[in-house]
């Protein structure tokens, strides 16, 4: 049985839809992650999850039951928003224990659920504090352990760290991993922008474009069968170079695009080359440099080289690439084409 | 530089604006009646010359020394014993004692600028003699037989300050109940626009309703409706409404007569026309702010299960408490101070405090020590809740030009 269900969600903003027919299956336990450029409808869709957003048309089930006007309080999930939210006149145990209190549950098991909660998160010695006197990370545990007090059946994530510096951002995506690790049964739906996050947190990714799903699966499977050129583009840094067909020294696919990663080029002779090209940039990042190239044709591209290179800008570069990192898109339909 | 100056003087002008008349009023009011008509109140901390006219001891007083008659006392004394007999026979508090040094004097109330003190001069064919500390001696040749002669001396009076004009004020009743009356007042005036316009602000922000911003429209467009326009027509309900109360009770028996005239100016009236009145600015105020609190914060209540009633009283009030208190103290002054309202549609005998010292400029036209100690005790009042709520009035008149503010 699955978790979560979504069939032909659309949903219409006055004259304009922003959801497209999205259906989805979310199975217990699983860690989804909804990404995707900004504008394309990712947190959009986890608020109709939520019940924060009517849904248009089509179908949400949650287990088994259908979810489309059930208020958001009963539809057993719990979200963490970008901001944190925290009710600011309120201590850290009060925020925490909100949700009990509304549902008036007896005093002694708020004090208990919301220490267990604070235990997990380390927030004990922060119990009586308001969420003024605490840092930002901190501020995000509160938040999330606002979440597992209520222990819903799924946890909504929605940009959770991007109010976060880069060095706390990786700490506390270590400790989300963790956390969904201790709780195997609950299912997480979490939304960012950054495609970082999705490859290393989810089972499953979701890749949203203006509010259509391009493609679904794991974070494998999109990197190495990228459905269209736009996931090939979006997951992966740097992102994944597209050739025409006439950019490219062999000519066998007259109407096809040709993705290759910057990774997965490698130096070759100008016999054995597959593309050819300009040096004209080149920004060197210690582990490895990232080359940028042109072909004769004027196609931009990117090399990823182990470490430094020495060659002089201007220079022409000869690569090749292993036929099976090759990825072949059809040139009107972007579709992959294999 | 020249810039900071300027706003410093700009300041320091504005701060002597406020000041000067608040302290001339507090100084006026804690003075007697002499030196508060006869000097400005800037010369209350230095020593004045004050014109009296005092009256002598006449023939009951005359004592055979040698071969003359002779009248011996001091003006002060005697001045202040009668003035503090009176006040006690009058029920009064104490006087203000007459003291200081005789600068010069003269034989009537009109020159008292003849002689300097320890000179003699002719009364009455006698040797008055008036010496600094007010004593007096006055020697004849033959018997005196006449009552005591008024003497006009020029009192050189040093500072004097006292609370008469306050006891008297509240001795005199009138004020204590007006200052209960104006709190009976101001107290519902203004707590009662404070919570319908929080209620209405949540909702003109946070609930989704038809006609919503039509509505908020029309609610800030009465903003402009100018209060004279509705006093006729405000006024005429209130006594329809009072005459179809009384014939009601009267036909279900539950008054006869003369008690079923229920009055049309009632302090309930008035809670209702500052609530009125009061209200569109209360939620345009409220409705900016409450608007401005962040929606994730609505939505987190609502996902944790709150009903809108529960985020409002929950989250909302506790969070705009900054707003509520400033509107609160804009409500409270205006309400307090206001005198066309309270004379329009407020009862007719118990007074509000700016109609009750209205009246006694006309009773005490003369003494303006003792008008400023009324006009004081009004102004303390106010002055006691912005200073004490100055931090949250600060704050909310912020709310919503700063976010988060």
């Amino acid at each position: 049985m699955s978790a979560l269900t979504l069939q032909n969600i659309d949903k219409v903003y006055g004259k304009t839809q922003v959801m497209h027919d999205v259906s989805l299956d979310i199975e217990q336990g699983e860690f989804v992650v909804f990404v995707g450029p900004s504008g394309c409808g990712k947190s959009t869709l986890l608020r109709m999850i939520a019940g924060l957003e009517s849904i248009s048309a089509g179908t949400l089930f949650i287990g088994d039951k259908k979810m489309n006007n059930v208020p958001a309080s009963k539809r057993g999930i719990a979200m963490v928003f970008q901001s944190y939210a925290l009710y600011p006149h309120m201590s850290v145990a009060d925020n925490m224990g909100f949700s009990l209190s509304i549902a008036k549950t007896p005093k002694q098991e708020i004090k208990q659920r919301v220490a267990a909660a604070a235990e997990i998160l380390q927030l004990t010695p922060y119990l009586n504090r308001l969420p003024k006197a605490l840092s930002g990370g901190q501020r995000q545990r509160v938040a999330i352990g606002r979440a597992i007090v209520r222990e819903p059946d799924v946890f909504l994530f929605d940009e959770p760290l991007s109010n976060l510096d880069a060095e706390l951002r990786v700490s506390t995506r270590r400790e989300i991993a963790n956390l969904k690790a201790s709780m195997p049964d609950t299912t997480m739906i979490y939304v960012t922008h950054d495609q970082v996050e999705a490859m290393t947190l989810a089972d499953k990714i979701v890749v949203l474009r203006d509010g259509r799903v391009e493609q679904v699966g794991t974070p494998l499977e999109l990197y190495d069968r990228p459905r269209n050129s736009f996931v090939g583009q979006f997951i992966g840094s740097p992102k994944m170079n597209i050739f025409g067909s006439g950019d490219l020294a062999v000519q066998n696919w007259p109407h096809h695009n040709t993705g290759i990663r910057p990774e997965h080029l490698e130096p070759a002779t100008p016999k054995t080359a597959i593309v050819s090209g300009t040096l004209e940039f080149v920004e060197k990042l210690g582990e490895y440099s990232l080359a940028y190239l042109r072909t004769a044709t004027g196609c931009e591209f990117t090399v990823k080289f182990d470490r430094s290179i020495n060659h002089a800008i201007g220079k022409e570069l000869h690569f090749k690439a292993d036929h099976n990192n090759l990825h072949q898109f059809d040139s009107k339909t972007m579709l992959r084409v294999d | 530089m020249a810039r900071r100056i300027i706003a410093s003087l700009l300041l320091l002008a504005l701060v002597l604006v406020w000041v000067v008349p608040f302290g001339g009023l507090l100084i006026t009011s804690a003075r007697s009646t002499k030196h508060a008509n006869e000097t400005g109140f800037w010369t209350a901390f230095q020593t004045n010359e004050i014109g009296y006219s005092f009256k002598t001891k006449g023939k009951e007083a005359v004592e055979r020394i040698g071969d003359d008659w002779v009248i011996k006392g001091n003006i002060f004394d005697e001045r202040n014993a009668a003035d503090q007999d009176l006040a006690a026979q009058n029920n009064e508090p104490k006087t203000f004692d007459i003291h200081g040094s005789v600068a010069r004097f003269g034989s009537g109330a009109a020159n008292p600028d003849v002689a300097a003190p320890g000179e003699t001069i002719d009364i009455r064919d006698g040797q008055f003699t008036l010496h600094e500390n007010g004593d007096y001696t006055w020697v004849f040749e033959t018997e005196y037989t006449k009552s005591g002669k008024t003497i006009g001396v020029r009192v050189a009076h040093p500072p004097q300050f006292g609370l008469r004009n306050y006891k008297r004020a509240f001795a005199d009743g009138r004020i204590p109940n007006a200052l209960i009356n104006s709190f009976i007042v101001t107290i519902p005036a203004t707590i009662i626009p404070v919570m319908i316009a929080a209620f209405a602000a949540y909702a003109f922000s946070w609930l989704q309703f038809p006609g919503r911003d039509l509505l908020l429209g029309i609610v800030i467009a009465l903003l402009v409706v100018p209060l004279q326009l509705a006093f006729i027509p405000v006024l005429s309900i209130y006594a329809n409404l009072a005459d179809w109360a009384g014939d009601l009770s009267a036909s279900l028996g539950w008054c006869s007569g003369q008690e079923c005239d229920y009055p049309a100016k009632t302090f309930s009236g008035l809670w209702i026309a500052h609530t009125a009145f009061g209200l569109p600015l209360a939620i345009f105020l409220l409705r900016n702010y409450i608007a401005g609190l962040p929606r994730e914060l609505m939505e987190s209540a609502r996902l944790d299960g709150a009903s809108h009633l529960q985020i409002f009283t929950k989250l909302v009030l506790p969070l705009s408490l900054p707003a509520l208190a400033s509107y609160g103290i804009f409500q409270f002054l205006w309400v307090w101070n206001d005198l066309l309202v309270a004379l329009i549609l407020g009862p007719t005998s118990d007074l509000v405090l700016p109609i009750e010292i209205q009246k006694q400029i006309g009773t005490f036209k003369s003494e303006l020590e003792r008008l400023n100690a009324s006009a004081f005790i009004s102004m303390i009042v106010p002055l006691i809740v912005f200073l004490s709520m100055q931090k949250y009035f600060v704050r909310g008149l912020l709310a919503g030009s700063v976010k988060g503010g």
